[in-house]
């Protein structure tokens, strides 16, 4: 009998007990400890990638419209609000002396096999877009124009991308 | 009212200032480019009959500079007399050679084969070929004769050629022909 009595004040005490803790499950009764700070920093992101990084014109007949050996892809991605990219060409320099460079003029582009060549003596608006704007590849064709008086030889030179964007 | 006109002053500037500072140049992709011209001769003939009018402005301006020179031969005709043994045919054609090159160490010469008869039993040797270019004095075919010289490529070079065959009465009458070919070749 003495034993019952035990057990069940020992479980009056332990509902006690537990009530507390049920109450302390009530988030909205809990009070800050500490904070700790979280920052992210999304820095501005731009990516332009060209398929190739050369291309050739092979000038073996008479003087007139060349295209190059090969079509190139640029891709771009950029995480700022508005973006563009731009081109120009620069002179291609003989090898030899006796030579005269080849103007920056005589090098047109065109893009997604259009056959509205640009040329690239100044520069030129290639693509635009936006953050929104998923990277999408475009097909650039370069074309190089010759004449009588462009001595026979090797010329190089180079075309600039350039990225212009607003954060 | 002049703090408002002073505001408005600030604001444009400092917009001027502020937008190119947006405007991020990134590091520039380039993309070489190389170009590989290769030397190139442009060769461009045409056979002009005598019945064309060209041919025969040709010899007639020939015949005129023949005169100037008091050469002893005249031409007109087809063939004139010039001595017993000699006799000077200008040939029933003409050639108009339109030349081109986009490399100075280029030279063009025609080359001329020695005449055949029909059959080839009979020759005249080549050397008794002459070729007047734009009515220019007689040269003959002792060795290639250049058209294009060295130097002169990249105008485009226009050309008449008329040709005189001088015969003697060693050169049997008869059909014969020749082959014309231009060459082209690099200042050694």
């Amino acid at each position: 009998m003495k034993r019952k009595i035990f057990i069940s004040i020992l479980i009056i005490i332990g509902l006690f007990l537990l009530e507390p803790l049920a109450v302390a499950e009530d988030y909205s009764e809990w009070k800050e400890g500490a904070r700790l700070s979280v920052t992210a920093v999304v820095a501005p992101y731009t990516s332009v990638k060209l398929s190739v990084n050369e291309i050739t014109f092979d000038v073996k007949g008479e003087p007139g419209d060349y295209d190059a050996n090969q079509s190139v892809s640029i891709t771009v991605g950029s995480n700022q609000s508005k973006w563009s990219v731009h081109a120009k060409a620069n002179e291609l320099i003989p090898e030899s002396d006796k030579a005269s460079s080849l103007p920056s003029s005589r090098l047109a582009f065109s893009i997604n096999d259009e056959n509205d060549f640009k040329d690239l003596g100044q520069n030129r608006l290639l693509i635009e877009g936006d953050a929104a704007t998923p990277p999408t590849a475009f097909t650039l064709n370069f074309r190089l124009t010759t004449e009588w008086e462009d001595l026979p030889g090797t010329y190089r030179g180079d075309i600039i991308f350039s990225f212009l964007s607003s954060p | 009212m002049n703090i408002l006109r002073s505001l408005i002053i600030v604001s444009i500037l400092t917009l001027l200032v502020v937008l190119p500072a947006y405007a991020e140049d990134d590091p520039l992709v380039r993309l070489t480019v190389k170009a590989k011209i290769k030397s190139n001769v442009h060769i461009e003939w045409e056979k002009l009959p005598d019945t064309d009018p060209r041919y025969i402005a040709f010899a007639k301006n020939r015949t005129t500079q023949s005169v100037k020179k008091n050469e002893k031969c005249q031409f007109f005709a087809l063939a004139s007399h010039c001595n017993r043994n000699e006799k000077i045919i200008l040939l029933p054609f003409a050639l108009l050679v339109k030349l081109r090159t986009n490399d100075p160490t280029k030279i063009v010469k025609i080359h001329v084969e020695n005449l055949k008869s029909e059959g080839g039993k009979r020759i005249i040797p080549v050397e008794k070929l002459s070729v007047s270019i734009n009515g220019g004095s007689d040269q003959f075919f002792i060795e290639d004769i250049a058209l294009l010289q060295q130097q002169e490529g990249s105008e485009l070079k226009e050309l008449a050629l008329l040709f005189c065959l001088h015969t003697t009465m060693h050169d049997k009458s008869g059909k014969y022909s020749a082959n014309f070919s231009f060459i082209t070749s690099d200042i050694p």
